[in-house]
């Protein structure tokens, strides 16, 4: 037989395909989901269940990087969007909605912060259960990269940190990450190098040890 | 740009983090609760569909158009009495009420309890009203909800590295499998099966050993595997490769 790819061997290959690519980076609205997008061209502000259902995720994540540990996801969503509910008829469309989002998010996850106090978070963003249609070699792979998206997060300054996972893991442009962190463009990207490169520093040094490690 | 490893951690790293559709189903029930917002069909619809799990003390009530409608959910630990108001369908009916204690719905299991006009016929609705836990009761579940959460970081940095060890052990029989070394890869899967007997993933681990003993012509015992394979795990997702192979 044909050596099966890894994709058919230890991944199942019945589960679903991996994520869409992500899309391209490219700046201002245009990274704007088109629905959002329409329905801030239009002015009249989305419904609360069309920025439920296609920013759950978004909000999810972001907070799950910001250091929000697993067991407390539900609870800053939850505050997330008891928040969007009571401002979105406010809205205007004059930033993009992730960055609202992101702003609202940030906000939350601080306040959740100083309620928590000093404890560390620890490994406890990671989840608990499986998902389904996953298999064990895939959620071990995504365990061990989380790890070490962690690891190397706690590495930059809180600046790096926070344009790196707006830019590079939630796909906001410079000019969205500008607005929402009150700085100008080219410090972003600044900061993004900068991020960049210790990331990619970590993960080659991984990479090496891994190497090493093989007789 | 960002290099090509990276961005696959990157990727790997953003669908560990993206929730399920459990997750979502639980928050929009809390915002059902909290906000009063998708009552009706929808909400109604969201819980029945996410199974109705809420976490101790939450519930999700979702109002009906012509009869009162609820959906309630409750984790069955302490003393929770569920009280089923039987509304009457006409407002001159009356009313009558039936208190349910919570341990008999649910024994020891976290359980829901689903109500539903159409259950109780055409005639009649339910109204739905959940007690609280007593607070106190819920203070003294907590300490065994804290012990299973404070799991030393010692033994779980040892359980990481065990299964970083465990994953490079299967990377690499199938890197030697694939370059048609199915002895070395025999190896390492010996190795494997010695350092995790109880591995999670045992069954990988076994499907590729029956491979690489098709590669060696050992065909009896690679049959004998991969039927116990797939007496294990009869709808393995790798039973199409094993299928494929000499071993079946």
């Amino acid at each position: 037989m044909n050596a099966p790819e890894l994709a058919s061997l230890l991944i199942a290959p019945n589960q679903p395909p991996s994520q869409p690519p992500n899309p391209p980076i490219v700046r201002g609205l245009a990274a704007v989901p088109a629905s959002a997008r329409d329905q801030s061209a239009s002015s009249a502000p989305p419904t609360f269940r069309a920025v439920y259902d296609e920013h759950f995720a978004f909000v999810w994540r972001l907070a799950a990087n910001r250091g929000v540990p697993a067991r407390a996801l539900e609870d800053v969503a939850q505050e997330v969007f008891i928040v969007v509910h009571r401002k979105l008829p406010e809205f205007e469309g004059r930033s993009s909605l992730r960055t609202w989002l992101a702003a609202i998010v940030r906000r939350v996850v601080a306040d959740y912060v100083k309620k928590r106090g000093n404890r560390a978070a620890g490994d406890e963003t990671l989840a608990d259960e499986p998902p389904a249609g996953v298999s064990p070699v895939e959620q071990l792979e995504r365990k061990l990269a989380l790890e070490l998206l962690d690891s190397l997060l706690a590495k930059m300054t809180s600046e790096q940190r926070e344009v790196f996972v707006l830019h590079e893991i939630e796909h906001l442009s410079g000019a969205e990450i500008a607005a929402l962190t009150a700085s100008n463009e080219n410090t972003v990207w600044t900061r993004l190098r900068a991020a960049r490169r210790t990331f990619q520093e970590g993960v080659a040094r991984q990479q090496a040890r891994r190497r090493a490690e093989q007789p | 740009m960002i290099d090509p490893e990276s961005r696959r951690v990157l990727e790997l790293a953003r669908a560990a983090r993206t929730p399920s559709q459990a997750n979502k189903a639980a928050v929009e029930r809390r915002l059902a609760t909290a906000l009063g917002v998708w009552a009706g069909a929808g909400a109604a619809t969201a819980a029945a569909a996410s199974g109705g799990n809420v976490g101790a003390g939450k519930l999700a009530v979702a109002g009906g158009l012509k009869w009162w409608l609820g959906s309630v959910a409750l984790l069955g630990a302490g003393a929770t009495y569920v009280a089923l108001s039987v509304m009457p369908a006409r407002p001159d009916a009356g009313v009558a009420q039936k208190r349910v204690p919570a341990a008999a719905i649910a024994s020891s299991q976290p359980a829901s309890v689903t109500v539903s006009a159409q259950a109780a016929g055409e005639t009649a609705a339910l109204g739905v009203a959940v007690e609280q836990p007593d607070p106190r009761q819920a203070r003294s579940a907590r300490p065994a909800l804290s012990r299973v959460l404070a799991r030393s970081e010692r033994t779980r940095a040892a359980a990481r590295t065990a299964q970083a060890s465990e994953l490079d052990l299967l990377h690499r029989a199938q890197a030697a499998w694939r370059a048609g070394q199915a002895r070395s890869a025999l190896g390492l899967l010996d190795q494997h099966r010695a350092r995790f007997p109880r591995s999670a993933l045992r069954v990988e681990r076994d499907a590729l050993r029956a491979l690489s003993l098709c590669e060696l012509g050992r065909g009896r015992e690679a049959a004998q595997l991969a039927r116990q394979v797939l007496a294990r795990e009869p709808h393995s997702p790798l039973r199409a490769a094993l299928e494929q192979s000499c071993a079946l």
